[in-house]
C-alpha cells in the first residue's frame, strides 16, 4: 500500500489536508465528503470503501475523528513521515483560525453586545452538545446494563467532585468486564449448541 | 515550567479522549480549572468559541486554555499535547488496527465505554446550560433559554441546519434581544 516516498507526495498530503481542515465544523464527521473528494477522486490515494475503514479506526482510537483519519491516511500513503505531514496539514489551518478567534474574543469579550450574542449562542451550543450525545445513545445503549452504566456515570459526574478521568477509566473497566462476561457466555452457548447438534447428528 | 505542565496535562487528556470532542469537555474543565489556568466562567466562553470555530472541539478548547494560560506558546504546547497521543498510537500500532478493531476484547471494552462516553457528553451539555444560566432563578431568562434550546434541537434533528449557521443566527438573535431590552 505504501507508495514511493517522495517530497512531492508529502507536500501533496500536507496541502490536501490543509484544504480539508477548515471545513471540519461541528465534529469530525463533516470531513467525510471532503475527504472522499480529495483522497478518492482527486489523488487516487485510496478507494471509497477504504475511507469507511479509515473512519471506523479513527473512531476507535482516542482523539478527534478528523485528526485520526488524517494521520491514518498519511501513514498508509507515506509511512511515519506521512503521519506527521498529514496531521500538521490538518492541525495548522484550524489552529491559526482558532488562535486568532481566541485573541480577538479575549479583547472584545466584555463588550455588552458580545455578552448578548453569547447569551443567544448558549442554547445553540447546548443543542449541539445534546445533539451529539443523543445521537450516540442509539449505538451506545445496547441493553439495560448500558442504560444503568450511563445513568450511573452521569450521577457520579453530577453529584461528586471525582476526577472525570477516574470515572471514565472505572466506568470503562466495569462495563468492559460485563461486556467480556457476556461475550464468554454467548461463546459457551454457541459451543453447547454445536455439541448438542453434533450429538443429534450421531 | 508552565509550558511543560500544559503539554503533559493535555497529553494525558489526549490519551483518554475517546468518543470525540464533546465528551472531553468535563475532563478539560476539571484539569484546566484545578491548575488555575482559566476560571470556570471563562472556560464556558471558550466552549462557545470552540463550538463556532472549525476543527475538533476538544483541540479548540485546548488552544483557548493554552493561550489564556501562557500565550501563543501555551496554545502550541496544549495543541501538541492533546494531538500527539493518537498520532503515537497510529505510528506504534500501524496496520495491526484492522485486527484489533474487531477483537472480542476491544468489542467488550467499547461495549462498556460507549454508555460512559454518552453520559460524559450529556453531562457536558447540562453543565454548560447551568453555567450559562440557561436554567436559573430568573424565570424569563430560563424560559427564553429553554424555548431557544428546543428550537435549536428541532433545527438540528429535523432540518439538518449547519452548526455554524445555527450558532451565528442565535448570536444575532441574542444581540437583537439585548438591543430591545436597552
Amino acid at each position: 500500500m505504501q507508495q514511493r516516498l517522495s517530497l512531492k507526495t508529502l507536500w501533496q498530503l500536507f496541502i490536501a489536508f490543509c484544504k480539508i481542515s477548515p471545513v471540519t465544523f461541528g465534529g469530525g464527521y463533516a470531513i467525510i465528503p471532503a475527504l472522499e473528494e480529495a483522497m478518492v477522486n482527486r489523488y487516487h490515494w485510496c478507494k471509497r470503501d477504504e475511507i469507511l475503514d479509515v473512519l471506523s479506526i479513527a473512531q476507535t482510537i482516542p482523539g478527534s475523528v478528523a485528526l485520526n483519519s488524517a494521520a491514518f491516511i498519511g501513514y498508509r500513503i507515506a509511512g511515519i513521515p506521512g503521519v506527521f505531514v498529514a496531521s500538521l496539514g490538518m492541525l495548522l489551518p484550524t489552529f491559526l483560525i482558532v488562535l486568532g478567534l481566541a485573541v480577538f474574543f479575549l479583547i472584545i469579550k466584555d463588550v455588552a453586545q458580545v455578552r448578548w450574542a453569547l447569551f443567544g449562542i448558549a442554547p445553540a451550543v447546548v443543542g449541539l452538545i445534546l445533539f451529539a450525545g443523543l445521537r450516540t445513545i442509539k449505538s451506545s445503549v445496547e441493553d439495560i446494563v448500558c442504560l444503568f452504566l450511563m445513568i450511573g456515570t452521569f450521577l457520579l459526574l453530577f453529584l461528586t467532585k471525582m476526577n472525570p478521568i477516574i470515572i471514565l477509566v472505572m466506568g470503562g473497566a466495569f462495563g468492559g468486564t460485563i461486556g467480556w462476561i457476556k461475550h464468554k457466555k454467548s461463546v459457551n452457548k454457541e459451543q453447547d449448541n454445536e455439541i448438542s447438534r453434533h450429538s443429534v447428528n450421531q | 515550567m508552565m509550558l511543560l505542565d500544559l503539554f503533559l496535562t493535555f497529553f494525558k487528556i489526549g490519551v483518554f479522549s475517546f468518543g470525540g470532542g464533546y465528551a472531553m469537555i468535563p475532563v478539560i474543565e476539571h484539569e484546566s480549572v484545578s491548575h488555575g489556568w482559566i476560571s470556570s466562567s471563562a472556560f464556558t466562553d471558550s466552549v462557545s468559541v470552540a463550538g463556532m470555530s472549525p476543527g475538533p472541539v476538544a483541540t479548540n478548547t485546548a488552544i483557548f486554555v493554552g493561550y489564556k494560560a501562557a500565550g501563543v506558546a501555551g496554545a502550541i504546547a496544549a495543541t501538541l499535547g492533546i494531538s500527539l497521543p493518537s498520532l503515537l498510537i497510529i505510528v506504534i500500532l500501524g496496520m495491526v488496527f484492522y485486527k484489533i478493531k474487531d477483537h472480542p476484547v476491544t468489542k467488550s471494552i467499547f461495549y462498556g465505554l460507549r454508555p460512559v462516553i454518552t453520559a460524559f457528553i450529556l453531562f457536558a451539555a447540562c453543565r454548560f446550560a447551568i453555567q450559562n444560566h440557561l436554567v436559573s432563578s430568573d424565570l424569563w431568562k430560563s424560559l427564553f433559554g429553554i424555548i431557544m434550546l428546543i428550537i435549536a434541537l428541532f433545527l438540528l434533528f429535523y432540518k439538518k441546519v449547519h452548526p455554524l449557521v445555527l450558532i451565528l443566527s442565535f448570536g444575532v438573535i441574542g444581540v437583537l434581544g439585548g438591543w430591545f431590552m436597552a
